[in-house]
């Protein structure tokens, strides 16, 4: 062929130096254009990339595992301080330590803090009392001992029940000494009969008050230290009748909140949220994928055919439409088990249909478009014509259904969940944000007095759900042909 | 390339090179209905459609709407599969008996121009990827850059801008712009014929021409056969060598374009060119306005076609039992009317023939 030399590459290129090339707006680029002028939805979409970011941080930013129990801590209310038991403890055994043989950098750590808590085990009930001695201007002595058997001070104990030893407030300072009850105890520290737990709890009123706890035993028996976790973290001792034993706490946090408070079982109840949501996300947008791929295909290929095809097609939708879809989720879930890849098919198997038929009509009226005859023409193939033009232009209306599609899974999975239907994976249940409000219904009490349990699963689910849905209708706003170039 | 040889009307045409040849062209659309897709009649688009398109000629196809046109070029194309009956042939090869890398190699030579430059380009692609997909589907390019150069070219070719509209989606054009878009796409493969579906009537008349222009650049610089198919008898007029008349699914007459317009002989064809409008306010209104509507080619009228609007029309005419003859008044000038009779040095070369294929 022949070229005029100024419009060879070279003499283009040369030609047109100086000019800016402008680079074209998409359509998808206008309508992100128009979609962030939508503060509701532009809202939707933040909050969805924020729980999706929490979701997908799980493991980083939740504070506890979701599944680590502390019974003895029971349902807290949010806010609640609690003592950590995730100080490590270092025991020393001597006699008593004088104050300057402790470690500056020991003292400086603890100094902070407002209290301490002890957990330790004492192996032999009938070794004990432990004397607990607070180290300080005014030294406290506390004996621990089994109840019944009487304290140091007497007169300044309140028992209020069998298993708990009180030591009220004395003057500056505040000792507490509670001795857990054995079946609230965690199931590791339980051990066999004979055994006992103490939790310490030490209140300092005074912030400028450094303390050092010193532990005495009067008479053989085993000290453990415990770490969270309930395995045995410091060495055992066996101590003997006089001995001193010195507790030194690391400077690790010992003191903790629950922002959210806790469950019946001691679960933080934050923790429990984001893993909820890890869930409750994980399935709609993986059951939302299934239909997206499955649907959009299989409409895109049944309106691309027409004809006889089509309408078989069609006509399998029509009959898969026609079954009651919770009824095929539980039936799937019976038989298969609780699988969450069992749940991933059975919410996308159901998904699918509107997806594939929407996307059907779209490809029904696209490819009578002169554009799709012309890619025909120049030799482009069903599967390029199929997923060069077609379904490229169903993605406004794909997009919107989708967003839309999302929040309906993680309402029928939570419904799933709700009664009582919750998939697990290694046979460990995932409790979804349906799984913790069914929870937090059961707990719920006859005054609401565990409302924390049921109300902040409903709110993550309720905020969760709205942006999705926000987001969805901006986007259909946004993509709405009739609208494109306005502002 | 030998093209200014033998031009009788305008530059260019090689007469004695027969780029594509149509002899009895038939496109019924089937009517169904009911739960088990029962035929239930024909929609007869297209009936019995026979024309040469010669090297470097545009050849135009006017009639009014309905008559089957559209339906002709795109049956051509292999877009409305499976053709009912006819044959057709590109150089010699046959069009409507190929399928796989035969029929993509005849889509190299064979491209379109669409009326509608408003759907004819995907919106969701930019110009470098509408104009660029031929290409890379014919590995006529290897790499991007090379193909960006290469669609540079095209459209520099077109006239647009070769570095500013490149990146750019088709509903920032405008619709003249688009329409070069879409002839971009066409020569991207150097066809050898490009039907043109009516591609200035959806335009402004001020880029009709330009588009027109650009059109008949094109061919003499490429050496391109246009099937030009329009109702706009002026632009057909002004861009074609020869035009043939449709009514209702079959060619009433065909000639060269000075030989049509001078002297038509069909009834169908002289009311065509009467209702051109004239833009001289006193002129008399047109005379002798076509009565009556197109039939409808479900159930086409026997006989002549155009029986039923013709004041000539005789008993002959309408009967399916006597076929229409077809006179060829000068040499390239035929028409299927009886009144080529009474035309002086007319000869009868053959017939049209009529209903025998109901059962098809």
């Amino acid at each position: 062929m022949e070229r005029p030399s100024n419009r060879t590459p070279e003499g283009i290129v040369a030609a047109s130096h100086g000019r800016r090339a402008l680079q074209g707006e998409s359509l998808s680029q206008d309508a992100w254009r128009r979609l962030k002028k939508n503060k509701m939805a532009m809202a939707g979409f933040w909050i969805s990339v924020v729980m999706s970011l929490s979701a997908l941080l799980a493991d980083v930013i939740s504070p506890y595992s979701p599944e680590e129990q502390q019974r003895w801590l029971g349902a807290l209310p949010p806010l609640t301080e609690v003592l950590s038991l995730r100080n490590e403890m270092r025991f020393t055994v001597g006699e008593r330590p004088t104050e300057s043989e402790v470690p500056q950098a020991c003292a400086d750590a603890l100094g902070d803090e407002e209290s301490h808590e002890l957990l330790f085990e004492v192996q032999d009930e009938a070794i004990t009392p432990v004397r607990l001695v607070l180290d300080g201007d005014t030294v406290e002595s506390i004996d621990l001992r089994p109840p019944g058997r009487g304290v140091v001070r007497p007169d300044a104990l309140d028992v209020e029940e069998q298993d708990f030893l009180r030591i009220p407030d004395t003057g500056e300072r505040v000792a507490v000494a509670r001795i857990a009850k054995r079946d609230a105890a965690p199931d590791v520290l339980r051990g066999g009969e004979g055994r006992r737990v103490a939790v310490l709890e030490l209140v300092r009123r005074s912030p400028e008050d450094r303390y050092r706890l010193t532990v005495g035993f009067s008479g053989d028996g085993t000290v453990s230290a415990i770490d969270r976790a309930g395995t045995d973290a410091g060495p055992s001792l066996t101590l003997k009748p006089g001995y001193v034993v010195d507790v030194v706490l690391d400077g690790n946090p010992l003191r903790h909140t629950h922002i959210l408070g806790t469950d019946q079982e001691g679960r933080d109840s934050l923790s429990r949220l984001i893993y909820g949501g890890r869930i409750s996300l994980l399935v709609g947008l993986t059951a939302t994928l299934v239909s997206l791929l499955v649907g959009v295909l299989y409409g895109a290929f049944s309106g691309y055919m027409g004809g006889r095809i089509d309408g078989m097609m069609m006509r399998i939708v029509d009959v898969l439409y026609a079954i009651p879809y919770l009824f095929l989720v539980i039936l799937l879930l019976v038989a298969f088990g609780r699988s969450i890849i069992i749940l991933f098919v059975a919410l996308g198997l159901v998904q699918w249909l509107t997806m594939a038929r929407i996307v059907r009509g779209q490809v029904l009226g696209l490819k009578e478009k002169e554009f799709v005859d012309a890619a025909v023409t120049v030799g482009a193939g069903w599967w390029q014509v199929l997923t060069r033009h077609l379904i490229p232009n169903t993605l406004g209306v794909v997009v919107v259904y989708t967003t839309l599609t999302v929040p309906q899974v993680i309402l029928q999975e939570s419904f799933l969940a709700f009664i009582g239907l919750t998939v697990e994976m290694d046979g460990r249940p995932l409790e979804s944000w349906g799984a913790l409000v069914n929870y937090g219904r059961e707990a719920l009490g006859a005054n609401g007095e565990f409302w924390w349990l049921l109300l902040w699963p409903s709110i993550a689910m309720s905020v969760t759900l709205f942006s999705l849905n926000f987001l969805g209708d901006g986007l259909r706003d946004a993509l709405d042909p009739q609208q494109r170039g306005r502002t | 390339m030998s093209a200014t040889e033998a031009s009788p009307t305008k530059s260019g045409p090689d007469y004695s090179k027969v780029v594509l040849s149509v002899k009895g062209l038939k496109k019924w659309f089937p009517i169904k209905k009911g739960l088990f897709s029962r035929v239930v009649g024909q929609v007869k688009a297209v009936d019995g459609v026979e024309f040469d398109i010669h090297a470097g000629e545009t050849l135009g196809l006017v009639g009014e709407s309905g008559c089957g046109k559209t339906t002709v070029g795109r049956t051509i194309l292999r877009l409305l599969d499976p053709v009912t009956a006819g044959v057709a042939e590109f150089q010699g090869q046959d069009v409507f008996n190929i399928q796989g890398g035969d029929l993509r190699a005849l889509r190299r030579r064979m491209q379109i121009i669409f009326q509608d430059p408003y759907s004819s380009l995907n919106p969701r692609m930019t110009v470098e990827s509408i104009v660029g997909e031929a290409l890379t589907v014919h590995g006529m390019v290897s790499g991007r850059k090379e193909r960006r150069e290469r669609v540079q070219e095209l459209l520099a070719k077109v006239g647009l801008d070769p570095i500013r509209h490149i990146s750019r989606y088709p509903h920032e054009f405008s619709g003249g712009q688009r329409q070069r878009i879409g002839i971009a796409r066409a020569i991207a493969l150097e066809p050898e014929l490009i039907i043109c579906d009516e591609p200035v009537s959806a335009l402004d008349v001020s880029i009709q021409a330009q588009i027109i222009n650009l059109l008949q650049k094109l061919q003499e610089e490429l050496n391109i056969s246009y099937l030009f198919i329009a109702h706009g008898l002026s632009v057909v007029e002004h861009i074609s060598h020869r035009v043939a008349v449709m009514y209702l699914g079959r060619i009433a007459e065909i000639a060269d374009c000075d030989s049509l317009f001078g002297n038509p002989v069909h009834p169908y064809t002289r009311a065509l060119l009467s209702a051109i409008p004239n833009p001289d306010p006193d002129a008399p209104l047109n005379p002798e306005p076509l009565p009556g509507e197109v039939p409808t080619p479900i159930n086409p009228p026997a006989g002549c076609r155009f029986h039923t609007r013709c004041k000539y029309a005789e008993a002959r005419c309408k009967s399916n039992d006597i076929p229409i003859p077809i006179y060829e008044i000068e040499p390239g000038h035929r028409v299927a009317c009886i009144l080529g009779e009474s035309v002086d040095g007319a000869t009868r070369v053959g017939e049209q023939v009529h209903g025998d294929d109901e059962n098809l």
